[in-house]
């Protein structure tokens, strides 16, 4: 399994996840928001990470779908690639109209963290495959913009679907729309949460919940690989393909050769290094 | 009123000015030179006292007088670490204020080349019975959650205290943790004479103009109304300048760099000169400004956020523009360093300003007249054994519950929810533990941080109460398996004029020196806030203490909370009759007096190295301090946080009524529980460290029972996990929940 992190300013939270799918064995690297083109076959999944891209301002997300890499995006989704986003992710796929809908600010108006009840409604998803239905999950939350809103007429053709993927448990945080934590399109390869799936992963970080959402991931890609979700498969690693984001710069262990993944990536490999089961991280 | 009169300055410190430089100053020196003499910048009315505390141990590897502390943690490892109080700012808007608190003290952090990795903050407010102390407390805490969150630094730990002083003036401390390897240390130096000096970051605007003079002085309403623009944070540009700063740092690129914050310019580039022993000499017209037609004043003043000062290497300008550029920010050469040790500052070529560094960041040191103030008489004195003790049970769990529900004491988790604790996945101890425990970067080792200080003790008995809160700060640490290791203070006081707030900090000072040198955790640096009052009332004596400590293995760090049923719960140290100054006599009992608890810091020493060394060999499964509502509070927490009841008996040092059993604030005491097959070897440890050491019981059930030892059906306390919780958790929200009653 091969993850592609799309770093954007502000979005604080992407050295973590590297650390996080690293710790779980995957290969992960960042990508940096500027490039207009991913290599479609150069990773297995695309994870637009938590944070605060553009300080949130106007609305979170709102910056962010402008980026010269979401175009790229889009086409990696619909061509059957799979699309996650955690928390800032979610919402920069739900301002891209990746995914239906729309967030406003928590109903407390206040930012929300802390160990979330969260429950699989739906296994449709690549995030949540590997689940059963009504599966209870302790995953962190962080925000403040995360009272997910739709208009009816969506809201039945999503349920009817089996888009809802996810919905919180008491209490609910922050006055969602049917408690929804978490939506996916309609072939379900497009995924958004504002749960962190990835921070749930560590054994001394109070939860390992997460980690079976990255199971499902690969799973679902295992599956695409053999022709059975219908999307042809990736053809290999990215070395030596010309249309490469990768090869397009001098990398040196990061996605390109800028600074802004040079330096987020060093802030992974620290966090890497510091996890106590360090025997799953590479470096 | 003379202009150096409105600038804060005496008639007496503007004839040392002439004198000193020979002639009158102009106006824009004048601005200069009072902003940097003032308390805020020049501890002119503390350096005197601030000189005795302990700064010194084989750890420090930075002490007192840079932009933050560093402490060597092992393994060639640093971390930076430092608190500020934005109290004044916080008063007047307190979302703003409370967000450039934390802004200021990321840069203090990153300035030094280290990487933020944990902010946490002090707050004091009003009684929530007020409506300006609840807007106050919201707007603060939103504020640090704006800033803190965006950034994407997790925010750890804190402490939130409560008092009617504080009404009107709150305070709103900040403190931030990086770390950074030893051998990079980057310091605030202007050096190597004909080297560039560039500002980086945001625009320059007219915020914040004076905001140092402001901070310096009492909170009228004249002060509050001569305020220009507050200081406005942008915690999206601080991402970038942190991302770009460390960039810097590590390409190799920096001679020195220092953070603007409090006087702006003029304090970074006299603080670099004077420390470098070299001059600066800039052209205001080159700054970058959000606003036209500043004046050179102005632009010397001002206090606009996300800026720094820098000295790059020479010829590698270019790359530090391209660094900045890349990050959406300015890099502009505004002139160079010179060797005439002044700092002159042109406006399109033309000098407007030329002043000795040194009179710059060098302000007159006073010894302010001090006196014992007389309220001391009448509350120090009261004699607490004429409390009668509340009838076992149903008295004593009313009062349990009561002092549960105590803001003071109640769970803040009202706050921290909305502080995000695990941005970086390093946080394995969240603000609900006696102190956060996170993971170190590239290493095994893992740090505890805590915040705090009893100002009711610190009111009634300043030294005693100084070197409490540092004892209960190392407990704290301790509990969690940490070794403390250094401190950086944030000293709030009233204004230093009055002898009688004079005296209070002195005595502080003189206990938490005792206290440092005892528990060996050297002052690694921090700040003084002096002139906390409206006018009036001066607010309690309030020395936070910012504590760091270490855990050579992340893996030993023991939880507060019970883990597990029919574990042994063990008292470390002894309950004395010592209930003045506690929590219960205030909330059950109407009363703030009385002889506060003796400290003994031997005793104290002692436990902090049993703690530690029972956590490094494994045998704690939890371990809580003992501290505001006693050893019924501890229990309790221990409790709620574990979700497991407990059974116990409980005893004192002789004697004593219920209430002094349960609610006697004495020092050095810690809840432990243990394995049973444990014990044995726990109480011996214990034995050998000479620290007394109490089966009370054990864990289980959904309850707290606790009964008197040696008359087990003497019944004190029997109260339901869910009763406990109700009236801790639910204090704060419903305190809160009046809001908005503003219009």
């Amino acid at each position: 399994m091969k993850y592609g992190v799309i770093v954007f300013p502000g979005g604080s939270a992407a050295p973590e996840c590297v650390a996080a799918l690293r710790h779980l064995g995957h290969d992960a690297e960042l990508i940096w928001h500027g490039n207009p083109a991913v290599d479609p076959d150069a990773y297995d999944c695309l994870l637009l990470p938590p944070g605060h891209s553009y300080g949130d301002y106007l609305r979170p997300g709102a910056i962010a779908k402008l980026s010269p890499i979401m175009p790229s995006v889009q086409e990696y989704a619909a061509g059957g690639g799979v699309v996650v986003g955690f928390g800032n992710g979610f919402q920069i796929l739900l301002e891209a109209g990746l995914l239906p809908g729309a967030m406003l600010i928590n109903r407390s108006c206040k930012y929300v963290c802390r160990l979330q009840r969260i429950a699989v409604e739906s296994t449709k998803s690549a995030l949540t495959c590997g689940f059963q239905a009504a599966d209870a999950l302790l995953l962190p939350i962080a925000h403040r913009w995360g009272n997910y809103w739709v208009d009816d007429g969506t809201l039945e053709r999503m349920e009817h679907n089996g888009q809802i993927v996810l919905v919180y448990g008491d209490p609910e945080p922050n006055g969602s729309l049917r408690g929804i934590a978490g939506i996916c399109n309609e072939s379900g390869n497009v995924v958004g949460t504002m749960a962190h799936f990835h921070r749930a992963v560590f054994e001394d970080l109070g939860s390992t919940d997460g980690v079976g959402a990255f199971a499902s991931i690969a799973s679902w890609v295992e599956k695409v690989r053999t022709g059975r979700n219908g999307r042809s498969a990736p053809s290999g690693r990215s070395e030596g393909s010309g249309r490469s984001v990768r090869d397009g710069h001098s990398a040196r262990g990061g996605c390109c050769s800028c600074r802004g993944c040079d330096v987020a990536e060093s802030a992974a490999n620290m966090i890497a290094a510091t996890s106590v089961e360090g025997g799953n991280a590479r470096d | 009123m003379t202009e150096w009169q409105k600038m804060g300055l005496t008639d007496e410190e503007y004839r040392m000015i002439v004198e000193r430089l020979g002639r009158e100053p102009n106006y824009t020196e004048l601005g200069m030179i009072s902003v940097m003499w003032s308390e805020h910048c020049s501890y002119k009315n503390s350096k005197a006292v601030l000189k005795t505390l302990p700064t010194r141990g084989p750890q420090v590897l930075q002490g007192p007088g840079e932009n933050a502390g560093i402490v060597h943690i092992g393994d060639g490892i640093g971390v930076a670490f430092k608190i500020e109080s934005h109290n004044h700012p916080s008063a007047v808007e307190p979302y703003e204020g409370a967000a450039t608190g934390i802004g200021g003290m990321l840069r203090d952090i990153f300035t030094m080349g280290a990487r933020p990795i944990a902010s946490l903050n002090a707050l004091w407010v009003g009684d929530l019975s007020s409506e300006k102390s609840r807007w106050i407390l919201d707007g603060a805490v939103a504020g640090i959650a704006g800033y803190g969150n965006a950034v994407g630094v997790p925010t750890v730990a804190g402490c939130i205290g409560f008092h009617r002083s504080y009404e009107n003036n709150p305070l709103v401390n900040a403190m931030c943790v990086g770390v950074i390897r030893a051998d990079a240390i980057k310091r605030g130096v202007a050096a190597g004479v004909g080297n560039s000096v560039m500002i980086i970051g945001s625009s320059t605007g007219r915020d914040g103009i004076h905001g140092a003079t402001f901070a310096s002085a009492d909170l009228t309403d004249e002060t509050v109304e001569s305020k220009s623009a507050m200081q406005v944070g942008d915690p999206f540009r601080e991402s970038a300048l942190m991302e770009a700063c460390l960039e810097l740092a590590e390409r190799g690129c920096v001679v020195g760099m220092q953070d603007m914050g409090a006087a702006g310019l003029t304090c970074s580039t006299s603080e670099m000169a004077s420390r470098a022993g070299t001059g600066i000499e800039i052209d205001v017209a080159l700054v970058p400004m959000r606003e036209e037609g500043m004046t050179p004043y102005e632009v010397m003043l001002s206090e606009s956020q996300e800026r720094m000062l820098l000295v790059p290497v020479p010829g590698r300008e270019q790359e530090v523009e391209a660094v900045l550029a890349k990050w959406g920010l300015h890099a502009v050469r505004i002139g160079t360093v010179t060797d005439d040790g002044m700092v002159t500052v042109k406006d399109h070529g033309s000098v407007v300003a030329c002043l000795p560094s040194a009179l710059l960041t060098e302000a007159p040191v006073y010894r302010r007249e001090s006196e014992r103030p007389a309220y001391l008489d009448d509350v120090a004195s009261f004699d607490t054994s004429i409390v009668p003790s509340p009838n076992a049970p149903e008295g004593l769990d009313a009062a349990l519950l009561k002092v549960l529900a105590s803001p003071n004491v109640a769970s803040k988790r009202w706050a921290y929810e909305q502080f995000n604790t695990g941005a970086g996945v390093a946080t394995v101890a969240d603000p609900g533990a006696d102190a956060a425990v996170v993971k170190v970067p590239g290493s095994r080792r893992g740090i505890a941080l805590t915040v705090d200080c009893n100002s009711r003790f610190c009111w009634l008995d300043p030294e005693a109460g100084a070197a409490h809160a540092v004892a209960e700060a190392a407990r704290n640490l301790a509990c969690s398996g940490a070794r403390p290791l250094a401190i950086t203070n944030c000293l709030n006081f009233g204004n230093p004029y009055k002898p009688e707030v004079f005296w209070q900090f002195e005595r502080c000072a003189r206990g938490m020196a005792a206290a440092c040198e005892a528990l060996d955790t050297p002052i690694t640096g921090g700040n003084v806030s002096l002139s906390n009052e409206d006018g009036q009332t001066p607010i309690r004596p309030t020395p936070a203490i910012g504590m760091l400590g270490v855990l050579d293995d992340v893996s030993l760090a023991v939880p507060s909370g019970f883990v597990a049923e029919g574990d042994s719960i063990i008292l470390l140290g002894t309950t004395c009759d010592e209930i003045g100054g506690s929590e219960y006599l205030a909330v059950v009992h109407g009363i703030e007096a009385g002889r506060i608890p003796r400290i003994d810091l031997e005793a104290e020493r002692r436990l902090i190295d049993l703690l530690v060394a029972a956590a490094g060999a494994r045998l704690l499964r939890s371990a809580h301090d003992v501290s505001d509502g006693g050893l019924a509070v501890a229990l309790a927490e221990c409790c709620m946080a574990g979700a497991i009841g407990a059974d116990l008996a409980v005893t004192g040092s002789q004697p004593m009524p219920a209430d002094r059993m349960l609610f006697s604030e004495s020092g050095a005491r810690a809840v432990v529980s243990a394995k049973p097959c444990d014990v044995e070897l726990l109480l011996q440890l214990a034995q050998d460290m000479k620290v007394p050491a109490t089966l009370l019981g054990s864990t289980g059930g959904n309850r707290l029972r606790v009964c008197a030892a040696g008359s087990t059906d003497a019944i004190l306390i029997d109260l339901g996990l869910q009763e406990m919780e109700q009236a801790y958790e639910g204090a704060l929200p419903c305190a809160m929940s009046k809001w908005p009653a503003r219009g």
